[in-house]
């Protein structure tokens, strides 16, 4: 239990709520762990790199719902805000340079978590 | 009910969440996984039966949540599976269309597990309610339809048999009126639901009721009735229409009001001048109007004891000549343009059949009304179906397609032995890449304008194919049907549903047939039926120059003799051998019997020596070799020529020659100039 206390607290996260929801750590760190093993990041910034905002969007979309579910509040916030930004079809209405430097900003929080729930759990 | 049974299918494009949902319910239900739109829609395809309810969430690549749910409504799916959406996606347009849509609720992200599990085990327990009781309701409205329309038949069947006659006349006045009020109502002159037809309809068979009052000698007797007579003969309409008022609840029900309606006025006629009460035109209510014509109707193409039975067409012809008073001129038009089906129906109906499909039309109905979906009896049979249907596409070895609109998703469903290479479930068909190797975009285009080019009356379409299957062609043949839907003021392609039989084994066998009928199996020329059928379509032209040489082995018998059978086929091997390749692409050559052969052909060239010589020295040289030589006669003409004149005078010219010397000789041919 203090793992789990630790790792949420050095990763901007709300364990408070996380276990409200899903209501036993077991399944927390289970799909933390899933959570991290997933390619939406990867999707993402490939997307984005190569000015494909459709699927830059849905990744983002999807990390924002995620990161929400497993309590994430700042990359959830993020990616929320990356989200938004991506959100318009036409690419002439995304700023790019607002884009990128969100995703720097999720991909330096994603590896925050990384590191911690190595530290941790591995 | 037994929840463990209970099958869910999961449908997001992220794994995580599909995880989440699929961890919190694994321990009470079958969970089933898609990871898109595509793969959600296959899934339900196919086991929609099994499947008691979808999470489903709306943001995906292609195919996204609205689309599976249009697809669900489409296909009437919504109806039986209960869909909760999973989302965090919380606008209020979102929401709305989702539930116009059909959603039953909504779980939104992030999850709680006490959410999740109580919303999903909440909708399913409601589902199966409703499922029962739309059993119980539909079970009891079939009774109640039975046993009143049996109550109804064995009165009418009382006041038929009081009356002598046979019990057809009401079943006939039944069928009729059915089927004038089910044409009025499809031709729009007339607005009725197919409860109000079935009321009239089954009201149709009191109409006379009020026999019972009246005194049997005067119902039964032969021959006219005096004035006085007739009149008390009248009086059936307003006895009748009395029983029925009396009856207790009478207000309420709308069978009796249209029984009262039915009974006493159908004997009114038009232009006034029908009883009791003398209305006119559209005072008489329709359902009076239309028994009243389906009575005369009958009465006229029965025999009665005081008549014969007049045939059909003079029956009709009667009517409208307003020899049994006037009728509603729509009427009368109606019962003319469905005359045809009439003589039929009549002949064809009885009690029992009559009475099924009356109940299965309106069970029918309200199983379609917006309340209720279909019963679980109905899915079993749908499912048997399915089974039946299955199995016999899988002997078949059919591919079986089905396209839906809306958006345009082609499902495959691929029962023969081939790898398609295609997926189940093609949204998009016509830009999608697999589909076009196959088919080519020139067939994709052709079958859509097949598509295009049906009817709602001549839906059926038909064409060959040849599909591209792991780098081999193979022949297809298909058969399509386009489901169209007729509204009352547009009509649309609603689907398409059709498959394709692989007949390409066929096609090959046949075309070794056609070549085995057309040419020799020693040499693979033409034989001289087939090689004549040539010549003849190339004599249509006028004005073309044509040689034909006529080519026999000198002592062919010798050669055969002295160096027997095999020698002999090789002989008769070079020679065609050397024949085609003295000749060209176009060229008809033909073994024409044991040592004879033929060419034909066309050519611009001023002199025709040459050509021949041309050829006679390549035969030369080649039938040297063999020790064998050949002698040849030939003749050059013009187009037009008549064949069988051609060849008797150029097989001439061989045989004068031949009994002279060897060699080959060469004549102008100009045909008989009296014919």
């Amino acid at each position: 239990m203090n793992d789990l206390k630790e790792f949420y607290s050095e990763t901007n996260g709300d364990l408070e709520d996380v276990i409200g929801r899903l209501k036993d750590e077991e399944r927390v760190i289970k799909f933390v762990k899933l959570f991290l093993h997933d390619d939406t990041i990867k999707m993402l910034n490939e997307s984005q790199k190569n000015s494909d905002y459709q699927t830059a969007f849905r990744a983002a979309h999807t990390l924002k719902g995620t990161s929400k579910e497993m309590g994430f509040l700042k990359l959830n916030k993020l990616s929320q805000d990356l989200t938004e930004e991506l959100r318009s079809i036409q690419a002439e209405h995304i700023n790019i340079e607002n884009a990128n430097d969100l995703l720097n900003k999720i991909n330096c929080e994603y590896n925050v978590i990384l590191k911690s729930f190595d530290k941790y759990f591995s | 009910m037994e929840f463990k049974e209970q099958t869910i299918l999961i449908v997001d494009d992220n794994n995580v969440n599909r995880s989440l949902l699929k961890d919190m319910l694994k321990n009470d239900y079958n969970i089933i996984e898609a990871e898109n739109g595509v793969e959600a829609i296959a899934t339900l395809n196919h086991f929609r039966n099994k499947i008691s309810l979808v999470l489903l969430d709306i943001v995906m690549p292609e195919i996204d949540g609205f689309d599976v749910l249009a697809t669900m409504n489409q296909r009437e799916w919504i109806k039986d599976i209960p869909v909760i959406m999973v989302t965090s996606e919380t606008s209020p347009s979102a929401i709305e269309r989702a539930y116009l849509l059909g959603v039953t609720d909504f779980i939104s992200r992030p999850f709680d597990y006490f959410i999740v599990y109580h919303r999903v085990k909440n909708t399913l327990v409601l589902h199966e309610k409703q499922k029962s009781l739309t059993n119980i309701v539909v079970s009891q409205v079939k009774e109640k339809e039975r046993s009143t329309s049996l109550m109804v038949n064995i009165l009418s069947q009382i006041v038929e048999f009081r009356n002598g006659e046979s019990g057809l006349h009401v079943l006939h006045v039944n069928t009729l009126t059915d089927m004038l009020l089910k044409h009025m109502v499809k031709t729009g002159i007339i607005e009725l639901t197919l409860e109000q037809i079935k009321n009239i309809t089954l009201a149709s068979s009191l109409h006379d009721v009020g026999k019972i009052g009246i005194p049997e000698e005067i119902l039964n007797k032969p021959g006219k009735l005096t004035d006085e007579e007739f009149n008390i003969m009248k009086n059936h309409s307003i006895f009748g229409a009395e029983m029925l008022s009396k009856l207790p609840n009478y207000e309420n029900e709308p069978l009796l009001k249209t029984s009262y309606e039915i009974c006493r006025w159908h004997h009114e006629r038009w232009d006034g001048k029908g009883y009791p009460d003398g209305l006119i035109g559209d005072q008489i209510p329709l359902s009076a109007q239309v028994v009243s014509l389906a009575d005369v109707y009958d009465a006229l193409t029965s025999v009665r004891v005081y008549k014969d039975a007049f045939p059909h067409k003079k029956a009709l012809e009667m009517i409208s000549n307003g020899e049994c008073g006037q009728f509603n001129p729509q009427l009368i038009k109606a019962l003319n343009e469905i005359e045809s089906n009439v003589e039929k129906e009549l002949k064809l109906n009885s009690f029992s059949t009559y009475n099924l499909k009356n109940i299965h039309d309106t069970t029918s109905e309200i199983i379609q009304g917006d309340l209720i979906g279909p019963s679980s009896n109905t899915l079993k049979l749908i499912d048997y179906e399915r089974v039946k249907y299955d199995f016999y596409a899988s002997i078949n070895k059919e591919i079986q397609f089905e396209i839906t609109f809306e958006p345009t998703i082609l499902a495959v469903l691929n029962y023969s032995d081939f790898e398609l290479g295609l997926n189940e479930i093609i949204s998009n068909p016509k830009e999608d890449k697999d589909l076009k190797e196959i088919l080519g975009e020139d067939e994709l285009n052709n079958i859509s304008q097949l598509i295009l080019n049906t009817k709602p009356d001549n839906s059926i379409f038909e064409c060959d194919l040849d599909l591209h299957i792991n780098g081999e062609l193979r022949w297809f043949h298909l058969y399509g049907k386009v489901i169209w839907e007729e509204t009352s003021n547009s009509t649309n392609i609603t689907g398409v549903v059709g498959k394709l039989i692989d007949i390409h084994d066929n096609v090959i066998k046949f075309a070794e047939l056609e070549n085995k009928a057309t040419h020799d199996s020693l040499t693979n020329l033409t034989n001289h039926d087939f090689a004549k059928k040539l010549i003849n379509e190339k004599n249509t032209v006028e004005d073309r120059q044509f040689i034909l040489m006529i080519i026999d082995i000198d002592n062919f018998k010798d050669v055969n003799d002295s160096f027997g059978h095999l020698y002999g086929d090789k002989v008769i091997k070079t020679l065609a051998d050397t024949i085609k390749k003295a000749t060209r692409e176009g060229d008809i050559t033909a073994r024409i019997g044991g040592d004879e052969f033929m060419i034909f052909l066309d050519y611009q060239a001023a002199d025709p020596k040459n050509i021949v010589n041309r050829i006679y020295s390549m035969i030369e040289k080649a039938m040297d070799k063999l020790n064998v030589s050949v002698s040849i006669g030939a003749s050059y003409l013009k187009s037009p020529f008549k064949y069988d004149d051609l060849f008797v005078f150029t097989d001439n010219i061989l045989y004068e020659m031949k009994n002279n010397k060897k060699g080959c000789i060469l004549k102008s041919y100009v045909g008989d100039e009296n014919e």
